[in-house]
Formats: structure tokens, sequence, C-alpha cells
């Protein structure tokens, strides 16, 4: 049989900004597979499937798509394949039956085919009960379903989906992959692209983009595979990871990647080391698809942060951060019930949920951003609600999606947060100097901040964040959409300032980044309904995701159907 | 046509679900109308006016008793131009009117009877209205006095002033019919500069172009959908303006619903450029401000006289729409069907609206390039 799809020599460049994204791709797909695509963003994944789909034109090389050419004969290819873009491409005020009926329409199906397949797509889905409802009303989950519904109609023999896991819980994410893999079975080829690596782990085969540049192009298992006998927990338990972690550093130790997972440090050693050239005891255990592609990448940066030494935190309570029954109501929709919890000073304490589960909600009310509608919220004993100008001089807050001024200059940037935080004149010099090395942003002073690679947006975030030298931290959302190595080279400056007294709170969706912090908070519609540590949660060696599906099938069973 | 219709009946669904689309079609022109008729008024009813009689007030008195007994001015008499003079200036009144030593003698005597008017011109409109009614008045009285003391009257021009059309003078009258067309402008570009690019900011835009539905498709169901919101909402301001606030309408129906329906053509396919140029609501709906009305409010026609413009400015008009389409309503609310400017100008309209609509076809892209 022949390739669905057939690439050779494909280059695609843009102009302004001028970029290549991708770069000499060579690729096949037969039919019926389920191939994973991934790689850090901005490697070229979305430009990748919108060639395939002829929304794009390529800048040289030749593209096959079920043997047709997507340049020229793009409407007869639209007929015979299914995209589901970022956004999942759903109308918000039309209801789940008339976005429906409207790409049924859109694809040309006759009546009678369109009440075949309604019928089938709403018991695949799961959707039928809720036929009369708008898509701008649906759990992201749902509205998942709802995009993978709407794309699978006319029976499309190729799929093509564009990150449809963002921002979706866990099981959501698992029962659409399910859903995925039933396809397979009616012949269906399907490419889906995901910055989940665990996700992508479950794939036959997987395509790894770097750079624009295919870097690996086969079953994950045997790239896993190779790290065979390399990937190892340390066996104390006793002394903090952190501590572990940062010694090793410094020690200089032969790893490509360290990072920590509950009370122990995962180290993956390089080629040919034998564990007795490390000083520490080791126990081994499953590589990950995820330490392979850091392997493949090049390794996680492994030098311990110099942001620790100019932190000087001293003088504060144990209790650095009390939630008191803090709930937050709008009309009818209790966003956080009951939700109370103590930080104590140095510790890393993780809001774990779903989008829309209530972590942003809870996360506002402690930073003062929103107002409770009942319980009480302390930051160094400060009531939040009676003085929340006092309380807010001791946080730094990194917004979601970093909140920079994009058309400012990196040291505008940096001037400015001086500025607002009240530091003036050799003062202000002094930290904006500071910041500018131990981030290395020197090269990048006089560029706007909206034009900076990914990597160092966070960076210059995170510089204007703790230029005050804040003890407390909050992080919302950090490291979304932000590549494995650049997340660790993040976690690296933060887990050195708790070392030296800072406590930081941080809201994620990536499962394995609730295994840096030291407490969690499971945050499931609206409650916190686990509180511990992430070796607490998780049970004889399940993963944090295991951990997270079980905690939450415990509390409603009916979350699973 | 199948896709046509899906398309249609989806934009639809999303008018009557989309709230502020209601209120920017029937909400906003019926506040903008009820400001119109009521609020805005250029006419200028009962003007302060000081009144100083320097000669023989008994040969004057049924001048003076004009002067109280007109609904123009509320006349405040002044033993001397000096106290009135300082009431001016004090703003008590905003026009003097003086008739001098001499007058008596003149009007009587069918002279020339000289009227001294002093106004604050700070309104050109007062100066201007308080010599028309003065004059007005002293003519009336004249005539009166000839009937009925068969006084000759003597050679001399004298002017009669007769307004066509609207002869009330009543601003509401010629302001309606501007109005809507500014608020035709307002619902054909803002409502449609949204709805594009809230697709591309949707990302529903990328899903349309990977189905069977062509560009033109995608545009023609804008159109339509768009055209029958806002030919519905001109509808309401039409029967606002001449239902309820009383604005005559002399020409045919039909002219104005073609003419109406061509210059909805131009508004809506203004509004979706600009939403296809932009593809972002915040820009577009700036943009649809700045190129759609304000033009259409200040360089139309509709309140500010044209011909009183310089000349360059009088050129750019010619390239705002409305420009052409105010001339058409105006005349079919208060003249009546004057062919050849509704033939002329609808040529235009048309001209635009074809243009407008190729350079949407244009920059409308299959491709995300």
């Amino acid at each position: 049989m022949k390739n669905v799809v057939e690439i050779t020599h494909l280059w695609k460049s843009f102009q302004n900004p001028d970029i290549t994204a991708i770069k000499d791709l060579n690729l096949q797909l037969s039919a019926g597979e389920v191939v994973g695509l991934v790689g850090p963003d901005g490697a070229g994944k979305t430009t990748l499937i919108r060639l395939l789909l002829g929304l794009l034109l390529p800048t040289e090389g030749d593209i096959s798509v079920l043997g047709l050419n997507p340049i020229t004969q793009v409407h007869r290819l639209h007929q015979i394949i299914g995209y589901m873009p970022q956004k999942f491409g759903l109308y918000e005020d039309l209801s789940i039956e008339e976005n429906m009926n409207l790409y049924a329409e859109l694809k040309g199906l006759s009546q009678e085919e369109r009440q075949q397949q309604f019928a089938w797509l709403l018991k695949f889905t799961g959707l039928a009960p809720f036929t009369k409802r708008l898509a701008g009303r649906l759990s992201g989950g749902m509205k998942q379903k709802l995009g993978l519904g709407c794309t699978l109609l006319g029976n499309p023999q190729f799929l093509l989906l564009d990150e449809p896991g963002v921002g979706v819980d866990p099981i959501s994410r698992r029962e659409l992959m399910k859903m995925v893999y039933g396809l397979r079975d009616k012949g269906i080829t399907v490419l889906w692209s995901t910055s989940y690596l665990d996700e992508a782990e479950k794939f036959d085969r997987v395509l790894l983009l770097d750079g624009g540049e295919l870097i690996f192009n086969g079953n994950p298992k045997s790239l896993t595979d190779k790290l065979r006998q390399r990937v190892f927990l340390t066996a104390d338990t006793k002394t903090k990871p952190r501590k572990i972690l940062r010694q090793m550093m410094l020690d200089n130790a032969p790893l490509t990647d360290a990072v920590i997972s509950g009370q122990s440090v995962r180290v993956v050693l390089k080629d040919n080391i034998k564990t007795k050239q490390i000083p520490i005891q080791l126990i081994a255990t499953a590589p990950r698809f995820e330490d392979a592609v850091i392997d493949i990448l090049g390794g996680a940066p492994m030098q311990p942060s110099q942001i620790a030494e100019q932190i000087n935190v001293s003088n504060i309570p144990d209790t650095v951060i009390k939630a008191d029954n803090l709930t937050k109501i709008y009309g009818d929709f209790a966003a956080a019930r009951n939700i109370s919890f103590n930080i104590k000073r140095g510790e890393i304490f993780g809001l774990l949920g779903p989008n829309g589960a209530g972590k942003s909600t809870t996360f506002k009310m402690l930073c003062g951003l929103a107002k409770p509608t009942a319980g009480q919220g302390f930051i160094l004993g400060t009531d939040m609600i009676k003085n929340p100008a006092a309380a807010r001089a001791h946080l730094g807050y990194m917004a979601q999606k970093f909140s920079l001024f994009s058309t400012l200059s990196v040291i505008q940037n940096l001037r400015f947060f001086a500025g607002i935080y009240g530091l003036r004149g050799i003062k202000k010099e002094y930290r904006i100097k500071q910041m500018t090395e131990v981030f290395e942003l020197a090269p990048y002073l006089r560029q706007p901040a909206g034009n900076l690679p990914l990597g160092f947006k966070q960076r210059l975030a995170l510089a204007c964040a703790i230029m005050h030298n804040p003890p407390i931290l909050f992080l919302d959302e950090p490291t979304s959409g932000v590549d494995p190595l650049t997340r660790r080279e993040f976690w690296n400056h933060i887990n050195s300032m708790v070392e030296k007294g800072v406590t930081v709170m941080v809201t994620t969706h990536f499962m394995d980044e609730a295994e840096y912090c030291d407490r969690i908070a499971l945050i499931y519609q609206g409650q916190a309904i686990k509180i511990g540590t992430p070796d607490e949660l998780k049970k004889n060696g399940e993963t944090m995701e295991d951990a997270f599906i079980r905690l939450i099938e415990e509390y409603n069973p009916e979350a699973m159907q | 046509m199948r896709i046509l219709k899906a398309l249609v009946h989806k934009e639809f669904l999303q008018i009557i679900r989309d709230p502020s689309s209601i209120l920017i079609a029937f909400i906003l022109p019926f506040i903008l109308i009820t400001i119109f008729a009521t609020a805005i008024n250029l006419d200028n009813n009962a003007i302060e006016t000081g009144l100083v009689i320097e000669g023989d007030r008994q040969q004057v008195n049924d001048i003076i008793s004009s002067f109280d007994g007109s609904r123009f001015l509320t006349i405040t008499h002044y033993d001397n131009r000096k106290h009135a003079q300082e009431a001016l200036v004090r703003g008590d009144i905003r026009a003097l009117v003086v008739l001098p030593n001499d007058f008596a003698k003149n009007f009587i005597g069918q002279q020339s009877a000289a009227v001294q008017v002093i106004a604050d011109a700070s309104d050109p409109n007062i100066a201007l209205f308080t010599a028309a009614y003065v004059q007005g008045i002293v003519a009336t009285a004249q005539k009166i006095l000839i009937e009925s003391y068969g006084y000759q009257k003597s050679a001399g021009i004298q002017i009669e002033q007769v307004s066509w059309y609207n002869p009330e003078l009543k601003s509401r009258h010629f302001i309606l019919p501007n109005s809507i067309a500014i608020i035709m402008t307002l619902i054909g570009m803002l409502l449609t500069a949204l709805v594009i690019a809230r697709e591309w900011e949707r990302g529903t835009m990328e899903s349309l172009l990977t189905t069977k539905a062509s560009k033109l498709q995608i545009i023609l169901a804008k159109y339509i959908s768009y055209y029958c919101l806002a030919i519905l909402s001109a509808s309401f301001c039409t029967f606002l303006s001449v239902v309820v606030f009383g604005v005559p309408f002399r020409g045919s129906l039909a002219v104005y619903f073609v003419t109406s329906s061509l210059f909805l053509f131009v508004s809506i396919g203004m509004g979706c450029l600009i939403s296809t140029l932009t593809r972002n609501q915040f820009l577009a709906s700036v943009a649809a401000a700045m190129f759609g009305f304000l033009p259409a409010v200040i360089l139309s026609g509709g309140l500010f006289e044209i011909s009183s413009m310089p000349h360059i400015i009088q050129a750019a008009t010619n390239i705002i729409p409305a420009t052409h389409f105010v001339p058409i309503i105006k005349n079919l609310f208060m003249a009546g069907n004057i062919w050849p400017i509704i033939f002329g100008e609808s040529f235009n309209l048309l001209i635009f609206g074809l243009i407008i609509f190729a350079v949407l076809y244009k920059v409308t892209k299959e491709r995300l390039e």
C-alpha cells in the first residue's frame, strides 16, 4: 500500500521574523499508524502539520499526502483529511449539535451519512446527553472530544491533531488517547502533536523535532531502551534531595540529567559511566522517554545556579503562608471551597490540578488579586484581605505567560520592575547588574523582550520577580509551553533559592513538575482533595499521573465513567 | 449552495446568541436616534435678547409688542445702550437690538429704517438667527402698518424667505435621515469588522479553511447575514424617525430599500476588509471607528455642510462612501425621488462596493500565508 505521507527534502522558511522552521525533512507515514509528533516549543510541529494540510506552502521539497499534492490539490485533500487545530476550531456560541451540523454541511455529508455518523460519534465521544449545550460551556476535556468528533465527520482517512491535550486534565487526555487508538482499527492514520513527553511515550512511533530538524523517528521504546542501566534514583531519602542535587552539580558529577523526584534525585548517567564513579548510593530504575529526549538533545544544564549567592533571607517566621478555609464563589459556581494549608519556610508548595480546577483562583486569593467569599489568607502573619499591600511587599510574583512588556527592551523591563519594587539609585543599578550577570542577559539587554527566545523570556521574568529580594515567590504556571531543557534550568534557579530559605508556591499542570515540590495540594473541582508529599500521594511505584488519576477516581468515581 | 446556507445559518446563530450584536444593531441605534432627535437641536428657540428704544416709545408701540410677543426671542428691556451692552458682556443676554432715534420717523415715513443688532457671535448661529428674526419682526410690523393705516409702501427690495422641504426649519428633519446614514455605516462596519478577526483569534478560520468551504462562500456568508441584520436595524431606525419622531418621508420606499442595500454592501465590505487585514478584534474596532464612523460623521455632509469646507477636504469627502449616500437619503426623506441624484450616487456606491469586494476577495487567503 502507498504511504499516507511522503516528504522529501522539505524546507520551510519564514520572513519576519526570519527563521527556518523546517530543515531538510524526509518522512514517510504508512496507513493505519498512530504517530506522535513531539519537540520543544518552536521546534516546527505546527508548521509541519500546516504544510501537510496545504495551509502553508513549502519553500523547497516535495510533499504528498494520501497521494495528493497539498499545493495543487488542496480541495480534494481537504475532503479526505481531518484536522483539529490547537484551539479545537469550535464555535463557542453554538451548541454541540449545531457545531456538528455545521461541520457535517461543510464536509458535504448527505442526510443519511450524517445521521449514521452522528449516532456513532455521539456514542464514541460520550457527548450524547449534552447535545444542546453550548460549546463554550463545556469543560476542556469535552471540548477536546467535540473537536475530535467534528474532525472525524466525513470519515477522514488521515487525522492531524495539533496539541489536543494542552491544558486538559490527564483523565481526559487518556480517554482521548484511547479513542484515537480505537480509530486505528478503522484504518485511519493519525499524526498527533504534543509537548507532553509522557504522552508521547505511548505512541508506536514518535517523530522528535528540534529546531526544525527531525532528530528521532521511531518507536519511543527503542530510544528509551538505550538508557537501560543509566537511570537511577538516589538511595538516601533522609537528606533533602535538593541538597543532594546541588552537591552533585558542585561535584561536577558525570550526568546528562538530574531532577528531583519526591524524596530522591533521579539521575541519568553519561554514556559509559559506571555507578561506582558516583560517590552516592544509587538504585536502578526504569528509564522514561523524557530521559531519552534530554539525552538526545545533549543533556540538561548541570551548573549550579549563581542566584543563591545573592539571596539573603533571614528573620522570618516558620509558617510563611497560611490559607484558612479559602472559598471563592462566582454566582452559583464555587471556584474554590474551604481550601486550607500552611506553607513553611523554605518549602516548595505545589498546587496541582487540571485547568479550571480552582488552582489559579486559590493562587489569586493568596496574592490579593481576588477577594475570597469566605476564609482568610495570611502572608508572614499579615492578613491578605485586610492589608494586601503590606502582604504583597514580601512577594515576588511571576505570572502566567511571563507578563513582560514585549516592546520594551530587556534593560527597560529590568529598570521598570526595579522601579515598581521601590529600588532606587545605586541599589537599583546594583541589583540590575546582578540579575544581568546571574541570568546571563548581557547579550540581550538592548533587544525587545518580545523577541527573546522562550528560555530567556523566562529568565527575564524570573529576574524581574526577584529583583527586590523577596522571601516568598509565587509562580503561576511558570513553565507552561517551555521545553524540558529550559524547564530544568528554571528549576535549578528555584531550587537554589529555596536552599537559602526562600519559600515558593507554584501552580502547574505538569505531573512530573509536581515531583519537584516538597508538598502538593491536589486541587479538583474547587477542592483540595489531597495534600501531602509527592511520595505520600504516589502508591507503590505509581507515576504522578497514575496517582493523580487514582486520587480523583477515589474522590469522584464518576469522573472516569 | 448547501455550504453557503450552512455558513449563513451559523452566522445567524452566532448573532442571536451574542448579546453585543443585538446591542450594536438595535439598542445603540435607538439611543443614537433618540439623542439626535431630542438632545441635538440646531434650532435656536427663544434667544435672550435685550431691546433698547432710543426714540419715542409711543410711536413704535406696535413693534415693541411684536418683539415682546416673538416666540423666537425672549426680550428684556433696557433704558439705554450702555446698560444693555453691559448685560451682553455679562452674558445675561445673547443679543441686543437697538431701535435708534430716527427709527420711528423713518419707519413711518417709509424711509429705509436702520435697526442695530449686536450679537454674541461666539456662537455664529445666534447672530444670524437674531438678525433674521429681527428682520422678520420689523417686516411684519411694517406690513401690518401698511394694511391697517393704508400707508403706501414705497419701492424698495423686500426679502421674503421661503423654506422649501423643511418649511418649519426643524433641524430634526435633516439630522435624523443623516444619522440613519451614520448608523448604517456604524452597524455595517463595526459588526463585520469584529467577525472575521474573531474567527482568526479563536482558531475557527483555520478549521474552516480545511473544509469544503471556499473563500468566496466564507465571505458571502458574512455579507448575507450581516446585511440582514443591518437592514433590520436600518428599518428600525427609519420607523423610529418617521413614526415616533414625525420626520416626513417623501420618496419611494422601494428606492430607499435598494439604495440602502447598496450602501450596506459598501459598509459591510469595508468592515470585512478591515477585519481581514487586521485579524485582531481590538485593532479592527479601532480601525472601523477611525476610517468608518468618524469620517461618516464629520465629512459625509450629514451634519456639516461640505460646501463650506476647504477645497482639498471637499475633494477628499468624495472617497467616503457615506458622502454618496447622504444626498440620497436626505432627498428621499425631505424632497422625494430626485432621480439624477439617486442614479448618480447609486452608481458611485455600486462602484465602491464592487472595488471593496474585489480587494477583499484578493486579500482573503485560503492559506495561512
